[in-house]
């Protein structure tokens, strides 16, 4: 419902989807789970991560938490989106990497060594500096350039503007930019 | 180097982009999800066309592959037991908690818009609707509703209120997660009925009540009969007449003003009028501070307004405290007058605005919007007096609910400090002062003196100009150190989400952001340590600078060429201040108030066309100095931006003490504080900066200048080699106090 717009997305949850939800979650899941794995793995850079989002997001619908099933697939989108931002905020902190990390390094597809390792290196800047965004500014930014929907169809999933949107992007990418060059400056 | 962040920043962006894992990756995370959350499915790639075909099976259904391990008689007593605990709870489950079928309650009548909001999308509601299990009933701004729930009772909303009517055995329970509702019991119901709110419970049979919830708290109220309040484990009864808050922020408010919004309220005030119970109302203020008031929400506009003179509450049992409102003499009768509040047995009263004239009672939404309790300096020392001895979160709490109504001085302020019982409370106290800043002083501390007669003020005002000439060039080249720390709020915004009106919480004034950089004031220049702000030791948003010399040089010089005249006296910590008002039209003022960014539309390539903010406008201020030698002691500077841009508000103060640098005195900058409003967002369609309309975001910075010292070579040639009686010793800058001033300002 409305009431949980923007509350964090719990990573984990000990509440279980009943017999009889679990049906239609399935369904859900077969549909969905894709989308929303990938969306959570770009934000958060980790499949462990993207899977408690995911677990997390499912959880919730199950839990009757979530919109009508016709508007499922948007709502699970947005959640994992929201789920992986709030992830990554609050592991900003943490400094340890974890084990899937060194997993993940093999399986980069890129055309030198140094060259994956930098990308890795600004890639994880950038997850850095999106955790630290606002909330509402963190989701535009990823809906607009990592998910890559125009600002009309961000307007439109986020119920404002196209100015808004406009104006929320430029602040928000000046404030990456700000800070990608201090991470950039810290690691020289 | 645009050109390179921008390039990065695109570079991460690709860089995340890439980063998508492989078909395979997928679907065993899919798998370990699936299992955790006790779903199967069965993922199988297709070699040819890399596509997943997933074949769900629900794990009820019987397996086949399972069915040969089932062995029931190693498990016999085990299935016993576990056959007994299902019992019990079958049994518990259906006297409390199963969820009868049916409707929970029915919409009598609307007023207004209000609206269904349920799993299957949000609709409208009009008279003669039901609300089922789970739904919620949400009313806009002005709207007015009443339910009737299954066993009879009815209960009246208010405006921007959200519900739902949920129940479990023979039991009722109206969740209210904000806003106002009054509830009539039915008689004769034999089942429990509640009403809960984010942080209550009230347990209640055949009464009428009024319960108010919303950020700060929950406030219940008692018309007739009684009701258990449930609050952080204790169970208190209210009986009519009586009123309890669940927090100490939410000060004492009459039941007349709660109920104020209902379409019955001519009946309530007559129940409340049989009941004579003056001493029952002051015993259940929990916030017992004299003077205070206190609603939910914060609005400027917005005040009780009763009969003149009629008394409200008055302390008997005691009668050391009278409250009274009166209308003001000189706005009897018009449409913006002022309302004084007045306490016998106190030195001071309070005044605020008042949106309507004289009547019994205010609209409704004016009785929801209030203010949070207006304190004098006073009040606060008294409130605080007992503040290190209870929890630092509870005096923050306390303190978060507060506004001063005079200016809270330096001094003051630290030795308050000094006695809160923690950061919170610290924190708190540093946002009540800096959002005092730019009051007036309390009474106590402006003597009776007469007004200087003008040739004097004249020779003050001369002394001051000297002043401003000669100290700027009297600063050694120094290194002082620059604490700020940043406040923001955050606005109430109602926007229309996919799934209905999504409203983001409002939230008070909060640090954002502490920073603490070195100041060098070299050659008359004042240069703040880059290396540490790019290293992130800053605060973004409002920023000041030129503390040390150049603010003064404009506002005096500014001044000059608009309006000075006599303030008053105030009594400072170092003894008797002068204090001149000034004012600047716009056309003769270089005070720029800038902002990032206004938006004027969109370039070709979709992007936003923006620009900072950046505007010379008119302000007003006070000049503090001392009035023997012309020092600047402290300087405010109000802007005077018209309505409807992008800032609304921009201000800033700086005090200026006496401070030792080389074993000389000074008078630098000490402390100053700067306050911002503007708008967060545009509203929906507006691409002028001339229609910004809705809520403002605050900026709140406090700055602290403190470890002065000396910087660079500094030398002295002395003639004879030896010091003049009184000179000090120690190292003195080259700009000697005795060089001629500078014509930087003249008169």
């Amino acid at each position: 419902m409305n009431r949980q717009k923007g509350e964090p997305v719990a990573a984990a949850s000990p509440v279980m989807p009943s017999m009889e939800s679990c049906a239609i979650l399935s369904q859900l899941f077969a549909e969905h789970h894709r989308r929303v794995l990938i969306a959570a793995w770009r934000i958060t850079g980790s499949m462990a991560d993207a899977e408690d989002v995911a677990q997390a997001v499912f959880l919730r619908l199950a839990g009757g938490k979530g919109p009508p099933i016709a508007n499922a697939g948007s709502y699970l989108y947005r959640a994992a989106i929201n789920g992986a931002i709030d992830l990554l905020r609050r592991q900003k902190a943490a400094a340890a990497e974890p084990l899937e990390a060194a997993i993940e390094v093999s399986a980069w597809q890129g055309s030198s060594p140094e060259a994956e390792a930098s990308n890795r290196e600004i890639g994880a800047w950038l997850r850095l500096a999106i955790g630290e965004l606002a909330p509402r500014a963190a989701e535009m930014f990823t809906l607009r350039y990592l998910e890559e929907l125009g600002n009309r169809e961000i307007a439109d999933l986020m119920g404002t503007s196209q100015a808004v949107v406009a104006v929320t992007l430029h602040r928000a990418r000046t404030k990456l930019k700000k800070r990608l060059r201090e991470l950039k400056r810290g690691r020289q | 180097m645009r050109r390179d962040d921008e390039k990065l920043l695109n570079d991460a962006v690709r860089a995340m982009q890439a980063d998508e894992p492989d078909a395979a990756q997928v679907a065993a995370s899919a798998g370990r999800v699936a299992a955790r959350l006790n779903i199967d499915f069965v993922a199988s790639g297709d070699r040819f066309s890399n596509a997943l075909r997933l074949t769900i099976v629900n794990r009820s259904a019987p397996a086949t592959t399972r069915a040969s391990d089932w062995q029931p008689r190693r498990f016999g007593w085990a299935l016993a037991a576990c056959f007994a605990l299902m019992a019990c709870a079958l049994f518990l489950y259906k006297a409390y908690w199963q969820i009868p079928a049916g409707v929970r309650a029915e919409v009598r009548s609307v007023d207004g818009f209000a609206y269904r909001i349920s799993n299957t999308g949000d609709r409208p509601l009009s008279a003669g609707d039901k609300l089922a299990e789970g739904e919620h009933l949400r009313t806009s701004g002005g709207a007015h509703a009443v339910l009737q729930l299954t066993d009879g009772s009815t209960v009246e909303v208010n405006e921007r209120s959200d519900l739902g009517v949920g129940a479990r055995g023979r039991s009722m329970t109206v969740t209210l997660d904000t806003g106002s509702v009054i509830v009539q019991a039915a008689k004769g119901v034999s089942g429990h009925l509640y009403v809960k709110t984010p942080d209550c419970r009230v347990a209640f049979t055949e009464t009428i009540f009024s319960v108010n919830a919303g950020i700060k708290g929950s406030r219940v109220a008692v018309l007739q009969g009684s009701v258990h309040v449930m609050h952080d484990g204790v169970d208190t009864l209210i009986e009519a007449g009586g009123q309890v808050a669940t927090s100490g922020n939410l000060g004492a408010a009459p039941v007349e003003d709660q109920i104020a919004w209902s379409h019955d309220r001519d009946k309530y005030l007559t129940l409340l009028a049989q009941l004579s119970a003056p001493q029952n109302q002051v015993n259940q203020i929990p916030f017992p501070s004299p003077g205070s008031t206190s609603e939910m929400t914060n609005s400027p506009n917005s005040s009780r307004i009763d009969h003149p003179g009629k008394k409200v509450l008055e302390n008997s049992g005691k009668g050391e405290s009278q409250y009274s409102i009166a209308e003001h003499p000189e706005s009897n009768g018009q449409p913006e007058n002022h309302m004084n509040l007045q306490m016998a047995g106190t030195s001071q009263g309070v005044a605020v605005p008042a949106p309507m004239a004289s009547h019994d009672f205010i609209t409704p939404k004016a009785a929801i919007a209030a203010p949070v309790a207006k304190f004098t300096v006073a009040q606060l020392e008294q409130t605080l007096a007992t503040a290190h001895d209870r929890p630092d979160a509870e005096v923050a709490r306390q303190l978060s609910g507060l506004e001063l109504s005079e200016r809270l001085n330096t001094a003051k302020l630290a030795q308050l400090k000094a006695d809160m019982p923690g950061d919170k409370a610290r924190e708190q106290l540093v946002i009540l002062a800096d959002s005092a800043a730019f009051l007036d002083p309390p009474a106590a501390e402006i003597p009776a003196d007469a007004a200087p007669d003008p040739a004097a003020a004249h020779q003050m005002l001369t002394q001051v100009v000297n002043y401003v000439n000669t100290t700027t060039r009297q600063l050694p080249n120094l290194i002082a150190v620059r604490d700020t720390i940043g406040f923001e709020d955050q606005p109430q915004e109602d926007v229309q989400g996919e799934t209905g009106i999504a409203t983001t919480a409002a939230m008070p004034l909060h640090t954002v952001g502490k920073s603490s950089v070195s100041v060098t004031y070299s050659d008359h220049k004042e240069v703040v340590d880059k290396k540490a702000v790019n290293h992130g030791a800053h605060i973004n948003g409002l920023a000041t600078s030129g503390e040390f010399g150049p603010v003064l040089i404009v506002v005096v010089g500014d001044a000059l060429q608009g309006k000075i005249t006599w303030g008053r006296w105030e009594q400072g910590a170092n003894g008797k201040e002068a204090v001149f008002h000034y004012a600047v039209p716009s056309d003769k003022a270089h005070y720029p108030v800038q902002f990032c960014c206004q938006y004027y539309g969109l370039r070709q390539d979709t992007l936003p066309a923006v620009n900072p903010f950046k505007e010379i406008v008119g302000y007003h201020g006070e000049i503090v100095f001392d009035p023997a030698s012309g020092a600047i002691l402290r300087i405010t500077m109000e802007s005077e931006l018209p309505h409807g841009e992008l800032v609304t508000k921009a201000s800033l103060m700086i005090e200026y003490s006496s401070v030792e640098i080389g074993g000389q005195k000074y008078i630098c900058p000490v402390r100053s504080v700067s306050n911002l409003k503007a708008y967060d967002e545009l509203p929906t369609g507006m691409f002028s900066m001339s229609k910004y309309r809705g809520p403002t975001k605050n900026y709140l910075r406090d700055v602290a200048f403190s470890q002065y010292r000396s910087f660079g070579t500094e030398s002295r040639i002395l003639a004879g080699g030896s010091l003049a009686p009184g000179e000090p010793s120690g190292p003195v800058s080259a700009d000697s106090p005795n060089s001629i001033p500078s014509r930087a300002v003249t008169h």
